[in-house]
């Protein structure tokens, strides 16, 4: 059992849009308006009511009112008001370290975030950019990792159960991640994992320590049956497959690895080499394609690199649009986890021997 | 792509991927066939039907090319005039100067007694003449991009055609050219803040910030464009009589009248 320490960074570990509901009128008591650029209203984390937090944002003074206590008064939450530098035009405002508090069932929870609002116009929106997870030392098989929980926070706050599981070797621990950049430091929070050449089953138990809601993992092994898995890549440092009996974690595989028999489907895979990481997630990958391991034969999977540089090209009217791709040796599509805005892909268009063409790729 | 290039078209990227890969990519091939140039003259055709007609039949009238000419170009210079994503604006100018070269060469018979009437001649022509002018530059499927150019382009085409009455109406007695120009721009203003008002209340009702001095600095913009590529067409109208004398029956403008001058009296011109 590994008992989870909440723990606050300095990067963002998810982010998530908190939905809103607009208030036209005036909460029962708010700070002197600077303006008539007043954006009020109550920001839903989740369905339970009793987390809803009401705000008010000044964006004209750069500051944000969130009504901590939920009493529906903006003036009696001192650390409830934050400020930003106001640039113009202010549609656009991060607000930095807010601690919200949301009461749930097994005890207070806790967390750390930035909130970012922008209006352009149609409907102020709220990102949530969380600041804070639970995490803890777990040994496996005789190795240690880092176990964790990424809660999310803008719609089941206080419910592990929907937040993504950090699982990484203990060294890497003070590597900053985050769970949205396919870096696969995160992985969906599953009773049922196989990691490291071996099944768990996984549960996440949640008890109260002096009211304080207080997480833990419990890692039990399974015997569950194996087959092989030949992948063709080379790179590859962590590879996620989902959507069989286990969520299968393979760090480092070459050549054939074993995982539970089972049909999975395209997985996420993150290469790396001399410090270089590209990563490929199957939510943009073609759907349907899988991966069906039987204790027979060995299944082929073919992912990783090395990558390619390609295009597609199709006709738009009388323009021909180029889509810029970076494909590994199955033809999945790879985004370099750090790119270079201020080098961008290149192309060239020959008839012939002749060069008709040439520029760089636009981002987006 | 340019217009002459076509065949079989071999494409490479490059990007440095470090140690994952190489840089040069494998060769793409792309089948480009031509687009049809025909389509593509069929509005500058149909113009050229125009200028055959009777009332047309002399040298003045063919100085229409001229604004046309210069707006119908836009979409093929090689220069970024719009930011990327916006483009599709250079095929509405160019499908509304087809539409008003049409106009100007048919005032004669958009002309009515009434001036409403006349409005709706005069929008059903550009309507008509634009909309063939924007299909024929549509060589491809239908995509967003289309329908979003299709809808500014039926917005435009009232909109001109609602200014140039309007402007017609409040200058009908004392025809200037510099009256009709600031007539035409205040228009102009006024229609598109009548047809952006809704949207911005409707916004604002909903909880959206969006601000009166940003709304209003984006119309009057919104309005010097739409006046900007009106200003060729309305400067021929100045310069040429031809045109002028057309442009002030279709606004059913009255000429201004020269300055009444008694007759001296008879004992005068005796002394």
């Amino acid at each position: 059992m590994a008992s989870l320490e909440y723990q606050e960074s300095d990067y963002v570990v998810i982010n998530r849009r908190v939905s809103m509901t607009m208030q036209p009128t005036p909460f029962k008591k708010e700070p002197v308006a600077v303006s008539d650029k007043i954006v009020r209203g109550i920001l839903n984390f989740g369905d339970d009511d009793s987390h809803a937090v009401p705000f008010l944002w000044q964006r004209n003074a750069g500051k944000l009112y969130l009504d901590l206590n939920r009493n529906r008064d903006l003036t009696d939450d001192p650390s409830g008001v934050f400020s930003t530098r106001v640039t113009y035009p202010d549609y656009f405002q991060i607000f930095t370290n807010i601690h919200l508090a949301f009461q749930t069932a097994s005890g207070r929870y806790q967390a750390l975030a930035n909130m970012e609002f922008w209006d352009y116009g149609s409907k102020p929106n709220c990102i949530l950019m969380v600041r804070s997870f639970w995490q803890g030392k777990v040994a496996l098989q005789g190795r240690d990792w880092q176990a964790g929980i990424v809660q999310n926070d803008s719609d089941h706050p206080g419910s592990f159960e929907n937040g993504r599981l950090l699982l990484r070797p203990w060294e890497t621990r003070n590597r900053p991640f985050n769970a949205d950049d396919g870096t696969l430091a995160t992985v969906p929070l599953t009773r049922k994992i196989f990691v490291d050449g071996h099944a768990y089953k996984l549960d996440c138990v949640v008890s109260s320590q002096n009211g304080e809601a207080r997480p833990a993992l419990q890692f039990t092994e399974q015997s569950v049956p194996l087959g092989a898995l030949n992948i063709t890549g080379q790179f590859i440092h962590r590879l996620v497959l989902t959507g069989g009996p286990y969520l299968v974690v393979l760090d480092g595989p070459a050549g054939v690895v074993k995982v539970p028999i089972g049909s999975y489907i395209q997985p996420d895979v993150l290469l790396e080499q001399n410090g270089v990481e590209t990563f490929c997630q199957a939510s943009q990958q073609q759907a349907g394609r899988q991966i069906s391991v039987d204790g027979k034969t060995t299944a082929v999977l073919q992912v990783g690199g090395q990558l390619k540089n390609s295009v597609i090209a199709s006709r738009h009217g009388r323009d021909l649009r180029l889509d810029y791709r970076l494909l590994g040796v199955g033809g999945e599509t790879y985004q370099l986890a750090f790119q270079n805005r201020s080098k961008p892909p290149q192309f060239e268009i020959y008839k012939g021997a002749e060069k008709i063409a040439s520029g760089t790729f636009e981002f987006g | 792509m340019p217009l002459t290039a076509s065949g079989n078209l071999t494409i490479v990227t490059s990007s440095d991927l470090g140690p994952l890969g190489p840089r040069k990519g494998l060769p793409v091939s792309y089948d480009w066939t031509l687009s049809s140039l025909a389509p593509l003259l069929v509005p500058w055709l149909v113009v050229l039907g125009l200028l055959a007609l009777k009332r047309n039949r002399c040298a003045a009238a063919w100085w229409i090319w001229l604004p046309a000419g210069c707006l119908a170009a836009l979409p093929q210079a090689p220069l970024e005039i719009l930011p990327p994503g916006t483009n599709f604006f250079l095929d509405v100018i160019a499908a509304l100067a087809a539409g008003l070269a049409a106009v100007w060469l048919l005032s004669d018979f958009l002309r009515r007694r009434h001036a409403f009437i006349s409005f709706l001649c005069v929008l059903l022509a550009l309507a008509g003449f634009s909309a063939l002018a924007f299909v024929s530059q549509q060589s491809g499927s239908l995509t967003p991009e289309t329908l979003q150019a299709g809808i500014v382009l039926a917005m435009g085409v009232l909109v001109s055609s609602a200014a140039l009455s309007l402007g017609g109406l409040v200058c009908r007695r004392r025809y200037r050219p510099a009256g009709i120009y600031v007539w035409l721009f205040v228009w102009l203003a006024v229609i598109w803040l009548a047809i952006a008002a809704p949207f911005v209340l409707v916004i604002r009702a909903s909880g959206g910030a969006i601000g009166w001095n940003e709304f209003i600095v984006f119309v009057l913009a919104v309005a010097m464009g739409h006046f900007a590529m009106l200003l060729p067409f309305l400067i021929l109208s100045s310069a040429s009589p031809f045109f002028r004398e057309r442009f002030k029956a279709l606004l059913h403008a009255k000429a201004e009248t020269p300055p009444f001058i008694a007759p001296l009296p008879d004992a005068f011109l005796k002394a």
